[in-house]
């Protein structure tokens, strides 16, 4: 470790923790190789920091970072091959539950089941960046950023009615 | 069913309903960074170790035939020609994956994801062009030095006197070798250039 912590990033990493189990979440339906992920976020992030110039949001820059690193992650995972179970398998169906919590967790599991760039444009798109800054992040063009969108909508709408029924 | 404005509102939602991690101070980032460092060593290490322990054990070899055979022409050549068949891998090997290991970070001097990968690939593939076309004159070589070295000190009447014991042996010693560096390469090498190749295939694929 070289010397303390940036003050400055502890505070808008604490601000922004949600970014990187958002993605966390998408990308790794293991507990364990989420919350493994989550740290190597940190880490990267960390040891990205000094050349965040600021040009950016830093939640713009935090996505971009946490999406790296968990499709550099996602490979390294060996029984990646293995059917993971649903994100929401293991819950007993709760008539309290609150509709927001179940359409949230309705809404990720089927993100998760979008290809692993489909996710990462998604994610940008629920999280408002514009076409150019998605473009930037994914390194795609802005027109197919704008077809795959059109693309991943009636994907994701097919998917929400599987997951529904 | 849902608009996309209208899962946009529940992505915004989850930032609520999502369990959020306690808040991070200083001892308990340093705390994850640490064991972050830790992690990258070990597996840093897990592939160089026994590559160094390999290297040390023949140089150790070669140094002993060199320095007891001093006075024996042909021994002497051979335990030279094995140092010098291997130096240059050693340095190389140092080099690359000092390279390799330097620049590994998925969020180092790239802009994109797409640039991330094409980083990874190209370091990967690079490293492992570099590992086969070495691995494809070493073997053979190291190994025919080799049985030739311990024919010529252990076995009485030497390589002349057993010529097809040697030639079995050649074949088993680079038979093993062949399979030991097929499973390596498949692991370390193989399949993680496989993944990458279909997620950068995504990329391409104009929808």
């Amino acid at each position: 470790m070289e010397g303390p912590i940036d003050t400055t990033f502890i505070h808008l990493l604490n601000q922004h923790l949600g970014i990187a189990r958002k993605v966390g979440r998408i990308y790794f339906p293991d507990a364990d190789d989420r919350e493994d992920a989550f740290q190597e976020m940190m880490y990267q992030l960390w040891k990205s920091y000094p050349r965040f110039d600021g040009r950016s949001k830093f939640s713009t820059w935090m996505y971009s970072v946490c999406l790296n690193t968990a499709f550099t992650y996602r490979r390294k995972i060996r029984n990646e091959k293995m059917e993971p179970l649903s994100l929401t398998h293991d819950r007993i169906p709760d008539h309290a539950m609150a509709s927001e919590e179940e359409s949230t967790a309705l809404l990720f599991d089927a993100i998760a089941q979008l290809s692993p760039l489909n996710r990462a444009i998604v994610i940008l798109y629920l999280e408002e960046l514009s076409y150019e800054e998605i473009a930037a992040v994914t390194g795609l063009s802005r027109s197919n950023v704008s077809v795959r969108l059109v693309r991943i909508k009636k994907e994701l709408e097919i998917l929400l009615k599987e997951i529904n029924k | 069913m849902k608009t996309l404005e209208e899962l946009k509102k529940t992505w915004s939602e989850s930032q609520t309903t999502l369990t959020t991690p306690e808040e991070y101070d200083q001892a308990s980032l340093e705390k994850v960074f640490q064991s972050r460092v830790k992690k990258h060593l070990n597996k840093a290490i897990a592939y160089f170790w026994p590559a160094l322990v390999w290297q040390i054990t023949v140089y150790a070899l070669l140094s002993h035939v060199i320095v007891k055979y001093w006075s024996e022409g042909e021994t002497l050549g051979l335990g030279i020609v094995g140092v010098v068949l291997f130096l240059p891998f050693t340095v190389m090997l140092m080099k690359k994956f000092k390279g390799m290991a330097r620049t590994k970070s998925p969020s180092d001097t790239v802009t994109s994801l797409h640039q991330s990968l094409l980083h990874q690939r190209a370091l990967l593939l690079g490293f492992y062009r570099f590992k086969m076309r070495y691995e494809l004159a070493l073997i053979p070589l190291s190994s025919v030095v080799g049985i030739l070295l311990i024919f010529k000190l252990y076995v009485p009447g030497g390589i002349y006197a057993h010529l097809w014991g040697a030639v079995v042996t050649l074949f088993v010693a680079i038979l093993l070798f062949a399979i030991a560096l097929r499973s390596e390469n498949r692991k370390n090498f193989e399949q993680p250039l496989h993944h990458l190749q279909l997620a950068l295939e995504e990329f391409k694929r104009e929808e």
